[in-house]
């Protein structure tokens, strides 16, 4: 057996062993065993337009309302064209958000 | 946690970048893989078996991780979990720590001597103590993360160390 260490000396040896390990082809490893990325369900995408876009048809023909608000549109945009662009970026931040909806689900 | 990690772990959950967490992976498997070799009392194959099944569920729960502590504590608390996980499925089965100490080989003079005894003291130190001393000196954590890792109060992590270096000293000097 060897000489006991004093509290210096046994810090010391305790602290030894912080040297580097070496990759040595660990992470190519731990990478092939990851799980493949997720693929896109176009299927579960397509039934979820073809629906939405079912629902959107139905609402317009069943609300009397709707055509008509929609013809007035075209003059409204013609006299106001902030009105226009607002109405756009409208219909562009609701197309945004329903995507997000759909892919979040998904995952 | 530091920039570099954060801006991976974004991409990872953002894109499931594969090579971002290949990034994450070789900046800490140094660290993780010394952590499970200590705990696995060297056994280079099981040490890293454990290192990449803690990647692998690092990257399934990523999502989970809030940013509370560093990646890396993250990191080896999964690690530690996966271990315990196994070492108590081990000495259920066998009773690995009846027959740990028992082929160690004899000593040789010295310096290196001296090391030989203190890893067969090691092992004669109870499990909290051994993984206080093996997280707080030989994968350089500080008190904190190893409270966090271990997930016990910091002053229990002083009161191990300390208990676990008297007897290592009394270990070492009885068989001198």
């Amino acid at each position: 057996m060897a000489t006991p260490p004093d509290h210096d000396r046994l810090d010391e040896l305790l602290r030894e062993d912080l040297a580097y390990i070496d990759d040595a082809g660990f992470t190519a490893l731990v990478v092939s065993r990851l799980p493949s990325p997720t693929r896109i369900n176009w299927t579960r995408r397509l039934i979820l337009g073809a629906t939405a876009a079912c629902g959107i048809g139905v609402a317009y023909s069943s609300t009397p309302t709707v055509p008509d608000l929609l013809h007035s549109l075209p003059t409204a945009f013609s006299v106001n064209q902030t009105l226009l662009l607002e109405g756009f970026a409208a219909v562009v931040a609701l197309f945004i958000a329903t995507c997000f909806v759909v892919v979040g689900r998904e995952k | 946690m530091s920039a570099t990690d954060s801006a991976l772990i974004a991409r990872v959950l953002v894109s499931n970048d594969h090579h971002a967490f290949a990034e994450l992976v070789r900046l800490h498997q140094s660290a993780v893989r010394g952590l499970l070799r200590k705990l696995t009392n060297g056994d280079f194959a099981m040490a890293d078996d454990f290192a990449q099944d803690t990647f692998l569920k690092a990257y399934q729960k990523i999502g989970s991780f809030r940013g509370e502590s560093a990646f890396s504590t993250w990191l080896y608390r999964i690690a530690y979990n996966i271990w315990r996980e196994s070492h108590r499925r081990i000495r259920e089965t066998v009773g690995l720590d009846e027959t740990a100490t028992a082929n160690i080989a004899a000593p040789a003079e010295t310096d290196a001597a001296l090391k030989h005894d203190l890893n067969v003291a090691m092992d004669r130190l109870s499990e909290p103590e051994r993984t206080c001393i093996l997280m707080c000196y030989q994968s350089g954590m500080t008190h904190d993360e190893a409270a966090d890792v271990l997930k016990i109060p910091v002053g229990t992590v002083k009161t191990h160390l300390s208990r676990g270096k008297e007897k290592l000293r009394a270990f070492l000097q009885r068989g001198a």
